[in-house]
């Protein structure tokens, strides 16, 4: 089926061509939430919410970008608008320390069902939930996801160069906070 | 000295600290989707209802804590009324009230300490 078949079959009602659409897409959906958020319960709802969006949405869709592009794009756009929530209700001395923050946001005690990501993986999560948003979605898409620059681009809704500066700033500012924790030679 | 413990502690770091690009590396690490076979349903749900199922729990709770607050303080005032005694509750009796309207003395006037100030001729 084409993406514009798929619309039309969803705006038409279309129950069976919507769960295929979310068996297919889940894991892609699923995986990004993991790059914003540390529990499962937290992923488990964003991934809701961006099916819930899809649904309502799809006869926005115009088709002129790839479906995985738009869901990417709604994705990330849900992911950080939950982050500003949460940094608007809840109050964290998590950074007040630089070291500090992160060797706490990497501890493993954590009171909920916390994914299952290694010590490493941790301290970039910590270090890239305080980089500004547009350079931790351009780390998140290329590096996580794989996304081509250009692919990535599209779902930012920026031009390439934009993109690439993103990135260079991302790496320099992970660099920076994470500087006792790698070797450097 | 000095010059010899930083290249121990260069050493060291060697041996235990990964570089940048292998931290990046284990970052890049799969993440495991768990299998949820009523993931669809919940979508289906939310479709219907907006509020996702953590939240409903959380908004009954609400519903239930507000009906109990309710219920208690109705209770009180219940009590209260019950227990109302009108020789110990001070009330306006009507009596007064209306003794004062026919004189026409107003609250000003009506000061008992009035007279005191008077000075006698």
């Amino acid at each position: 089926m084409t993406p514009t078949e798929i619309r039309e079959a969803i705006k038409a009602g279309d129950q069976k061509v919507f769960r295929d659409l979310v068996t297919e897409f889940r894991p892609l959906v699923y995986r990004v939430a993991a790059r914003f958020f540390q529990s499962h319960d937290d992923c488990d709802d964003l991934t809701q919410d961006v099916f819930v969006e899809i649904w309502r949405s799809i006869p926005h869709y115009r088709g002129d970008a790839a479906l995985s592009t738009w869901i990417y794009r709604i994705t990330v756009n849900k992911a950080l608008n939950l982050v500003k929530k949460r940094k608007r209700f809840v109050f964290t001395s998590l950074f007040s320390s630089e070291a500090g923050g992160l060797e706490q946001a990497s501890g493993g005690d954590e009171p909920f069902r916390g994914l299952l990501r290694s010590e490493g993986a941790r301290l970039i999560d910590a270090a890239l939930a305080r980089l500004p948003d547009s350079q931790r979605t351009a780390f998140i898409l290329t590096q996580a996801e794989g996304l081509s620059q250009r692919e990535a681009a599209e779902v930012m809704n920026i031009t390439e160069s934009s993109l690439e500066s993103l990135l260079h700033r991302a790496r320099t500012n992970l660099r920076k906070r994470l500087k006792d924790y790698y070797y450097q030679a | 000295m000095t010059q010899k413990k930083k290249q121990s502690t260069l050493n060291d770091d060697r041996q235990i600290k990964p570089t940048f690009d292998q931290l990046v590396e284990m970052w890049k690490e799969p993440v495991d989707v768990p299998v949820d076979p009523e993931f669809m349903q919940k979508v289906q749900a939310r479709i219907v209802s907006p509020v996702s199922y953590k939240f409903r729990g959380a908004i009954a709770t609400a519903w239930i804590s507000a009906a109990a607050v309710l219920l208690v303080v109705a209770g009180i005032e219940l009590g209260r009324l019950m227990q109302h005694d009108p020789l110990t509750t001070s009330t306006s009796d009507p009596a007064n009230e209306m003794v004062i309207n026919d004189l026409e003395i107003s609250d000003f006037e009506a000061n008992p300490y009035e007279a005191l100030l008077v000075v006698p001729e």
